[in-house]
């Protein structure tokens, strides 16, 4: 009975992750309908910037973590405003604009590791807590915040889309980009926004990582890897179904040990992955709107 | 109200209209007809900077609106209902009706806080106090609220479905919503790309008469674009017909008669 409360435990942290990086994602994709995974790097460049601020630089605690936000949003804008704007301007097609977002996930990465060096960075924020028992499970506070502050996100995510102008504009341009200029809205402008407040997300799920884990200059890589898995589990074009679908792929990889060496928990992702991409592109909550012509 | 001198434009490389002219006067109905593929849609297109418009000049109201955003026209005072997707299926009845309106109400400059009041539904039941007040933030929720009652008065199926997706509409029901919407925003002129396509007989024909009312009660000019050519005819005060990206022909009612209309347009379902 522990061992299943563990699971479920690990699996609702590792669920919140990923969530907080799938849920950027496909904002982001939601406005744009191109895969920006260079969201990924948007995380680890939120960790290092953690990093930076608190253990190198030795500011406090809490004024870092608003510095890291800031310039995650930030990160997002610039690299809307230099490199996709630019290259939509240019008639580049989503597939091109997908290979730049590959470019810059590996350049940035590549960035980190001539900054930062190789080996792992810790962020010394917390004190290894006593683990709390919870059913049977052991629960650090941290986990318990992070697993707090991503629910309550979410449901301030889904107020600030359902009841919010800016919100609803970026439902009308998700639902329809042309129709939406007709009607007056301001389609980079909302892009924009889209671009900023994914970013935040990002920096978010990178500062909680970042005080859970240790700093590694790939880190992004495997969170797009699993951010974008829960979202395509879900229905990649819905924020909450991509927030449930990274629910899913938690418990999921974590369920899985049971049956299953630990090794393969990587493995479990990416079958899902192909499994849905295959099979259920639409993924598991995704609308199946009849499509007018 | 709208001019056009000598317009080309197209999509890349493809030019699809080779010099056209057409005006549209004030509170006149003009309807655009021609076989599918002329380029009806694309004269839309053009004024609302979504084709390609190479040369030629594109006037409204005395001032040059070439070239300006997309997102920039209905400021200016143009609605645009488009072809085939005309609403937002993923946002609620209500919210759609809302979405222009607040954007104008958004803009601090003048000129819009200005048209808001001169362009209320029915501002000749407003007095000069009342205008002013109108441009103030709280009186222009009292107003949206105004010009969405207005609009459910119009269109009552509207209220019920208020709560609604949009996507669970019906095609004619998804068309008055689109010009429930259009009419937020108290156009000066209103350009309709087929409003009857998909709908049943029945249907179409209240649209067609929904839309030369919407003439009296809103007062503004409408250019209509259709297939459905003799209903178009007969509802507009004066028709042009686009034949290969040209202007064929042009003339008020009495071209019902003209040989080739009648040969070409009205035999069938055109
Ligand atoms: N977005 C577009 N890109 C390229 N060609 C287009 C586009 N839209 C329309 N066309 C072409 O332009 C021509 C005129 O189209 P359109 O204006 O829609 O005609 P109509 O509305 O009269 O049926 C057609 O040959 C059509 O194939
Ligand atoms: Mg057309």
């Amino acid at each position: 009975m522990s061992i299943f409360s563990q699971l479920t435990v690990n699996g609702l942290i590792a669920g919140s992750i990923y969530a907080l990086v799938a849920s950027g994602f496909s904002l982001i994709y939601g406005t744009n309908k191109f895969m920006h995974f260079a969201h990924g790097v948007s995380v680890a460049v939120a960790a290092y910037l953690l990093y930076s601020f608190f253990s190198l630089a030795g500011i406090n605690f809490y004024f870092s973590v608003l510095l890291t936000l800031i310039f995650s949003g930030v990160f997002g804008l610039l690299m809307y405003r230099g490199i996709y704007l630019p290259l939509q301007n240019k008639k580049a097609s989503n597939v091109i604009l997908l290979i730049a977002s590959i470019g810059i996930l590996i350049l940035v990465e590549n960035l980190i590791q001539i900054i930062y060096g190789a080996d792992v960075k810790v962020i010394n924020f917390i004190e290894v807590a006593q683990g709390l028992n919870f059913f049977g499970a052991i629960i650090t506070p941290l986990q318990i915040v992070i697993i707090l502050s991503s629910v309550i996100l979410f449901v301030s995510l889904y107020f600030f889309m359902k009841k919010t102008r800016l919100g609803r504009d970026m439902r009308a341009v998700a639902d329809n980009k042309e129709l939406a200029s007709i009607v007056g809205i301001n389609y980079k402008r909302v892009a924009s926004y889209s671009f900023i407040i994914g970013s935040v997300l990002a920096g978010i799920a990178g500062i909680l990582i970042g005080l859970e884990q240790n700093l590694r200059p790939l880190m992004g890589t495997d969170l797009i890897i699993r951010g974008f898995t829960g979202a395509v589990i879900g229905g990649i074009t819905s924020v909450p179904a991509s927030i449930l679908g990274s629910y899913i792929l938690g418990f999921a990889e974590n369920y899985g040990i049971w049956f299953l060496p630990s090794g393969y928990k990587d493995a479990i992702a990416f079958a899902l992955l192909l499994i849905f991409l295959l099979f259920r592109p639409r993924g598991l909550f995704g609308l199946k709107r009849e499509v007018e012509k | 109200m709208l001019q056009i001198k000598n317009l080309h434009s197209g999509y890349g490389e493809l030019e699809v209209l080779k010099g056209i002219d057409m005006h549209i006067g004030d509170k006149e109905i003009v309807a655009l007809i021609g076989p599918n593929g002329a380029g009806k849609s694309t004269v839309i297109k053009s004024v609302f900077n979504i084709a390609h418009v190479s040369s030629g000049k594109i006037n409204f109201k005395g001032k040059n609106i070439r070239g300006l955003k997309t997102h920039e026209l209905i400021r200016e005072g143009i609605c645009y209902v488009c072809q085939g997707r005309i609403i937002f299926g993923n946002l609620s009845v209500r919210e759609n009706l809302e979405i222009g309106v607040e954007l104008i109400k958004d803009n601090k400059n003048s000129r819009n806080s200005r048209t808001l009041a001169q362009r209320t539904l029915f501002s000749d039941t407003f007095n000069s106090h009342e205008l002013k007040s109108l441009r103030g933030k709280a009186s222009s929720k009292k107003e949206i609220e105004r010009r969405i009652n207005e609009v459910y008065k119009k269109f009552p199926i509207l209220r019920e479905r208020e709560k609604k997706f949009a996507f669970s509409l019906s095609g004619g029901e998804r068309q008055m919503l689109a010009l429930g919407r259009a009419l937020m925003l108290k156009p000066d002129l209103l350009m309709l790309d087929e409003p009857s396509l998909g709908l049943s007989p029945k249907l179409q024909k209240e649209i067609f008469s929904t839309i030369k009312k919407l003439r009296d009660d809103f007062n503004i000019s409408i250019l209509i674009v259709e297939q459905n050519a003799k209903k178009a005819i007969e509802i507009a005060d004066r028709t042009y017909l686009l034949e290969d990206g040209k202007i064929a022909l042009e003339g008020g009612r009495e071209i019902l008669r003209n040989k080739k209309i009648q040969q070409v347009y009205l035999g069938g379902r055109y």
